[in-house]
């Protein structure tokens, strides 16, 4: 494999606060609190910068489906994620679980499509590339 | 200004070497010495004290490594720092006992 450009990649990155902290949390293992914490990074350097939310682009999977909803309820709630997710299970929005894919919330009625703590990591890496890419950091 | 140098280690064959060979700037590079490579920056703390030159340089690791985890690369854990440190100065003495 080719570092070559990695050290490069590292200094451009480390300019910028926002970036360096995301990548710091991204390290640090997953856990629906890291990876929660690189989205609010990502979420609040587009706020700054492009004066807009996350675009939809980068949370959108291979099927069309915005997946940001459903990796925001997974991590937060304990009733889907267990004693893992950042929330408890007093301060989570209560269920009916569908199937092992799917639930909705009783408040609401949001269906949600359950990810796993490593479905949301694949989603946060993908979130980070596209992110970084818009900041002018290409791999 | 004294320039630190402290080793470190991978256990990935490639990177290191690959690292060396790439075009390296400001405000630290990566340098191999008598075979061991080594992060190299400028500090001009007491070239006595290697406390913060440890911690300085396990920022720097810190950050490398976490774009390490990033895809294509997918190597976490990837570097590792050892104790050795050598401090040398403007004119490439050796400054004080390698720690």
């Amino acid at each position: 494999m080719d570092f070559s450009n990695l050290l490069e990649m590292e200094v451009n990155a480390s300019k910028l606060t926002r970036i360096k902290q995301a990548l710091r949390y991204y390290a640090d293992g997953f856990s629906w609190f890291n990876l929660y914490d690189v989205y609010e990074c990502i979420r609040k350097d587009c706020k700054d910068v492009n004066k807009s939310a996350i675009p939809k682009q980068w949370t959108t999977d291979a099927q069309g489906n915005d997946r940001l909803k459903d990796f925001g309820e997974c991590a937060n709630n304990a009733f889907i994620s267990g004693y893992a997710a950042r929330h408890s299970f007093a301060d989570s929005n209560e269920i009916d679980r569908i199937s092992d894919t799917l639930v909705i919330l009783k408040k609401g009625n949001v269906k949600i499509s359950v990810m796993t703590l490593n479905e949301a990591g694949s989603f946060i890496e993908n979130l980070m590339v596209q992110w970084l890419k818009d900041r002018g950091i290409h791999f | 200004m004294p320039q630190r140098l402290v080793e470190i280690t991978s256990e990935h064959s490639t990177l290191l070497p690959s690292i060396v060979k790439a075009k390296q700037g400001p405000p630290y590079t990566i340098i191999e010495r008598e075979g061991n490579y080594y992060l190299s920056f400028v500090d001009t703390d007491d070239p006595m004290n290697t406390q913060k030159a440890k911690q300085d340089a396990d920022i720097l690791l810190a950050n490398i490594s976490a774009m390490l985890t990033l895809p294509p690369y997918r190597t976490p854990n990837a570097l590792k720092r050892t104790n050795r440190i050598i401090t040398i100065d403007d004119n490439g003495a050796k400054l004080g006992k390698v720690h």
